[in-house]
């Protein structure tokens, strides 16, 4: 097939230039940003930059409660990511199986959470996470008998409001998990497997040796798109927990959206997104053989 | 094989007991919430007519809310217009990342390079946004909002429906090229129709995403352009969250991507893997 | 093709739609926190757009912004000049920054011609002096009156007056029970008194006090309220040492980190543990469903608690509540001489707490008059009335006219026929009378750029205080010093050290002086 490869470029680059004006500008600006400050002349409102260097980076290690938000955003995006991979991977394995109606209805009912907003879910988690009339509670205090002072409190304490936070996340991207891998199962070749049995494998022994590698490469891509959007977390705790108790739950987007809007120090907001972004092409970095790898197995023109 | 069918149905029973605690308890409980009078939100209780009154109070309320229409109205136009873009925009690149190698790169590292968009978080993009959409005065205005859902999601787009271009057999445009059309015009009556089914669901997810969206919704809109997620945040005010109102204003913000979403359930599933097994 | 011009057609739509419709009839549009067609401060501008529409020929639009968006989107408004609000219904906290980038207008001229009948007609020595500051700067009238927040005490009358219970209180502890309690400490005391036991005879055991405690659900404004008498020395005039509450006025030194301020939180711990145990996760209405449900003896909260004890689709309580200002303290922290002064009297603080929510008007709006027709509209005798006896208005008394007599030229019966009970009525306004009007000092409010910032790590450090008890209250003001010395610090980088402290000073009064007195 006779390529011409320069026209390709008219395919792709309009795309290429939108996301360069929208998402790489925006970011390439920020980054330059972080070394200034304002300060304001007496004219109204008018404010002007000056020169800081990394004053405003020596800004956010000096504030706890910025720094915190590193370790809670990280800790929630691992530990959630690992539980939606787990839960998803058990309940595929459970649908696989099933009759071709068995998968549609599994599927379209576990479709559900992830096509809901976000910000819907968390605050209508806020009824369900609720102290003494939440549904959570009330089946505690009623089933359980959990007298009144000992029931978690879901919004105000760290451990507990952790938990809620990570349980919506759980809720709601589990059914990724559950969709993707049900598909790869479903796409997995049979042969191999049925040889195996033959071969006097037990079952567990099939899933281990067998079918558990075929589906690594779709496991790690799944984690690593997971874990890029949980360490994006904001509506969640915004909408369930405000954040608190205290900051406790304030994720690392929470404090740039804050800082740089209610705060209005944009220096100090810059500096945060910079940060993020180094730390996210660190990871995109370490991960980027693995990507190349997975891109290998499409096919490559 | 009894053993088999007996796990099979075991694993059924399983399954059927998560989707119960899962998706239908909250269900059930967020409706029943929508409800309630206010004397009743702060209670735990479930069945209708049994034990509280039910009212429609607060589903008159918000439905005849004319910030609903607005809002409404607004993710709509919000949704579908990224939608177009992210087709008009996305597909032509998805095809060129499927069918071309792009010197000075190769069309690996240019997919890397939409893989890498979907690194940057919202929130890092929407701050420097706002005020680059303040100084040229889309500030609140949906076209604002669109440029920018059309960045977010266009990585995406360009993911699921590469997929798609990648399954079509090359022989077809080779023909179709020996008949005499030029690239562009082979793309457009050969290739398009075939990948129908990718760009639907390339669409779908596109249009779903777009509709959920927050962080940008937040920070690039004052009124005029405000979209439903926003209406149900305005849930709260200064005496907390009304459960009644959350309730109501939460299922009209979830329905239609759900109703959406069930009823072609195939295409969605299809965008979702493809966009997470080809990227 | 025939597909492209429909997808330029869309385009062409979309632009369309993203420029304005402008015709004929004016339009003004205000931001106001989003709580909809029938919720506080929101509703009353629907109530009446209509009327209001018809009286101007001008059309209305009513910006709904969620309560945690409103500061960042009305100041982004302001900033960028976009003039999407043309009014902003907003709290009187907001004030440090409309002024700080004068984005807003004041109006003496518009009332002076107001009273001339060129706009509905106010009369601003109806508003109670405590409350007229929050409506000004520097001598000149920025905001129309609208809400009035104070917070007062409500307790349930028909347990405390019973000789039952009263007899049981002297039994336990050997002294009478304190009808309403004059102090912090005797409210502590009755209330722990009652908390556990099953005083309202539903087989359950009640609660003492409920607070709405949860981090950004306003529960920092019970804190203030609560140690206002502990930290402000009254005196004659408001110089470094008396009448100040937030910052020294002579250096912006943070006074949060005082003894007086230490003993409050601790008073604080020890109030909730006489309240349910969810309460540092409840917002306003979770917090008052308690009161209003007959489940706790005490709640100190806004006006909203006694307009909604009236409504019986959500109180059991109507006519069953007495209401007083808040207890004071026998014992008041001096810092100019660093120690303890005791009074003969508790010391009183009156209370401005809370948004006092109310309208001013953009710099930016090409409508100014208008803007101020619709809120003289809404702070007239008659409307503003109304909504003050309305529950759902979230609107409080602050207005002379709102009181009965003794106290003002309004009826009983404007309450009763409103729905209140005449007992609950009573005991309402009286208790507001006795705040607005009989406090030896007043709480003063932060009013300067960064209030917004201050206020949220307040809130936050808090909430840390009453989830973990384990931390020394010395160590939780501590830390709301550091925010607020580290946020006073950037804001002086900004603006320059001696700016912000003359705005303070005027913000709150300053009679200058640093040694008067002794």
């Amino acid at each position: 097939m006779a390529r011409r490869d320069s026209q390709g470029w008219l395919f792709v680059l309009p795309a290429v230039i939108w996301l360069l004006a929208v998402n790489v500008g925006p970011a390439v600006y920020m980054v330059g940003h972080s070394f200034f400050a304002p300060r304001y002349s007496e004219e109204r409102g008018a404010s002007v930059r000056r020169w800081v260097g990394l004053e405003n980076y020596r800004r956010f290690f000096a504030e706890d409660q910025l720094v915190h938000s590193i370790w809670f955003t990280v800790g929630v995006a691992v530990v959630s990511v690992a539980a939606e991979l787990a839960l998803g991977l058990l309940f595929a394995v459970m649908a696989w199986r099933a009759t071709a109606f068995g998968i549609r209805l599994w599927r379209g009912l576990f479709a559900v959470p992830m096509l809901m907003a976000p910000v819907a879910v968390a605050y209508l988690a806020t009824t369900v996470f609720a102290h003494e009339v939440g549904v959570i509670n009330g089946l505690l205090h009623r089933l359980l008998g959990v007298p009144f002072e000992s029931l978690p409190r879901w919004r105000s304490d760290r451990f507990w409001a952790t938990l809620a936070v990570i349980l919506v996340e759980v809720w709601q991207w589990t059914p990724f998990c559950f969709i993707v891998f049900l598909a790869a199962l479903a796409a997995q070749p049979e042969d191999l497997r049925e040889a195996a049995l033959v071969d006097g494998a037990g079952e567990w022994q099939v899933f281990w040796h067998v079918t558990l590698p075929c589906l690594r490469p779709v496991l790690l891509t799944v984690l690593l798109l997971r874990l890029i959007e949980a360490l994006k977390l904001f509506d969640v705790p915004y909408g369930l927990t405000r954040g608190g108790p205290g900051t406790w739950t304030q994720t690392y987007s929470m404090w740039i959206k804050e800082v740089a809007f209610t705060r209005y120090d944009m220096g100090l907001a810059s500096a945060m997104s910079t940060m993020l972004l180094l730390a996210l092409t660190a990871l995109g970095i370490a991960v980027l053989p693995l990507l190349r790898k997975q891109l290998a197995i499409s096919e490559e023109p | 094989m009894g053993s088999g069918a007996r796990r099979r149905l075991l694993a059924n029973v399983f399954l059927a007991a998560v989707v119960f605690i899962w998706i239908i308890l909250p269900g059930v409980w967020t409706i029943c919430q929508s409800l309630k009078e206010p004397r009743d939100v702060h209670t735990l209780r479930w069945i209708p007519w049994l034990e509280y009154e039910p009212t429609f109070a607060a589903w008159r309320e918000n439905l005849g809310d004319p910030q609903l229409l607005r809002t409404l109205g607004n993710s709509v136009l919000v949704a579908s217009a990224t939608t177009v873009l992210v087709l008009v925009v996305g597909t032509p690149a998805a095809y060129g990342l499927a069918r071309f190698r792009l010197p000075p790169f190769t069309s690996r590292d240019t997919l890397l390079f939409f893989l890498s968009q979907r690194f940057l978080p919202p929130v890092v993009v929407a701050v420097p946004l706002a005020v680059a959409v303040q100084s040229v005065g889309l500030y609140d205005n949906v076209v604002g909002l669109i440029v920018a859902h059309t960045a977010f999601f266009l990585p995406l787009g360009v993911l699921i429906a590469r997929g798609a271009f990648l399954d079509i057999p090359r022989d077809l445009e080779e023909a179709a090229l020996v008949d005499g059309c030029t690239r562009v015009q082979m793309f457009v009556r050969v290739v398009l129709p075939l990948a129908l089914p990718g760009i639907a669901a390339t669409a779908l997810v596109t249009f779903g995403f777009s509709w959920n969206e927050f962080v940008a919704a937040l920070l690039l809109t004052q009124y005029r352009a405000q979209t439903l997620p926003l209406f149900v945040a305005g849930s709260e005010d200064t005496w907390g969250l009304d459960m009644a109102r959350v309730a109501v204003r939460g299922l009209i913000a979830v329905a239609p991507p759900l109703i959406v979403g069930l009823l072609v359930q195939r295409f969605v599933v299809r965008g979702l893997v493809m966009g997470a097994v080809k990227g | 093709m025939k597909r492209r011009a429909w997808l330029a057609t869309a385009l062409l739509f979309l632009l369309g739609c993203g420029g304005s419709a402008k015709d004929n009839v004016p339009t003004i549009r205000i931001a106001v926190y989003a709580s909809g067609p029938r919720g506080a401060i929101s509703g009353p501008f629907y109530y009446w757009k209509e009327q209001w529409e018809q009286e101007t020929g001008a059309k209305l639009e009513i910006a709904e912004i969620p309560f945690a968006e409103l500061h960042d989107k009305v100041f982004a408004d302001l900033r960028a000049g976009t003039a999407r609000y043309d009014g902003i219904v907003g709290p009187a906290w907001f004030y440090g920054d409309y002024i700080l980038g004068d984005y807003i207008i004041p109006i003496d001229d518009y009332i002076e011609r107001g009273t001339k009948g060129e706009f509905p007609f106010w009369d601003p020595d109806t508003v109670v002096p405590p409350l007229r500051p929050l409506h000004m700067w520097g001598g000149k009238w920025y905001g129309v009156p609208n809400d009035g927040d104070a917070h007062i005490l409500y307790y349930r009358k028909d347990i405390l007056e019973d000789p039952k219970w009263q007899e049981r209180f002297r039994r336990e502890t050997g002294h009478e029970l304190p009808v309403p309690p004059q102090t912090w400490e005797e409210l502590a005391e009755v209330a722990e008194f009652f908390h556990g036991k099953d005083w309202n005879d539903d087989g359950e055991p009640d609660f003492g006090i409920t607070m709405h405690l949860a981090v950004g659900g306003q529960g920092f404004f019970h804190y203030m309220s609560l140690s206002a008498p502990y930290v402000v020395l009254p005196g004659a005039k408001k110089d470094r040492f008396h009448n100040v509450y937030w910052l020294d006025p002579e250096t912006l030194e943070p006074l949060i980190d005082s003894p007086g301020h230490q003993r409050a939180l601790a008073m604080l711990r020890r109030l909730q543990k006489a309240g349910p145990p969810g309460q540092t996760g409840w917002q306003l209405k979770e917090a008052w469903d308690r009161f209003l449900n007959g489940k706790a003896i005490f709640c100190y909260s806004w006006g909203d608690v006694g307009s909604l004890a009236q409504d019986t689709s959500q109180s059991r309580v109507k006519g069953k509540i007495g209401c007083s200002a808040l207890p004071g303290s026998y014992e008041v922290w001096d810092r100019q001489k660093g120690e303890w002064v005791r009074f003969e009297t508790p010391n009183r603080v009156g209370n401005t707490v809370g948004g006092s929510w109310h309208g001013v008007i953009s710099r930016f709006s090409k409508h100014p008059e208008l803007v101020y027709h619709l809120f003289a509209f809404h702070a007239q005798k008659e409307v503003n009335m109304f909504h003050c006896v309305t529950g759902w208005t979230g609107i409080d008394p602050g207005r002379t006219f709102h009181f009965p007599e003794p106290y003002g030229d309004a009826s009983i019966t404007d309450y009763v026929s409103a729905g209140w009970d005449e007992n609950d009525a009573r005991e309402y306004t009286k208790a507001y009378y006795q705040n607005y009007y009989h406090a030896q000092t007043y709480l003063d409010y932060l009013r300067i750029p960064g209030t917004m910032e201050m206020w949220r790590q307040l809130d936050r450090r808090l909430h840390e205080a009453v989830v973990d008890h384990s931390i020394p209250e010395a160590e939780i003001l501590r830390r709301v010093k550091e925010d607020w010395n580290r946020i006073l610090d950037r804001l002086s980088a900004e603006l320059g050290r001696e700016r912000l402290k003359r705005l303070y000073q005027q913000s709150i009064g300053y009679e200058g002086g640093s040694a008067e007195g002794d």
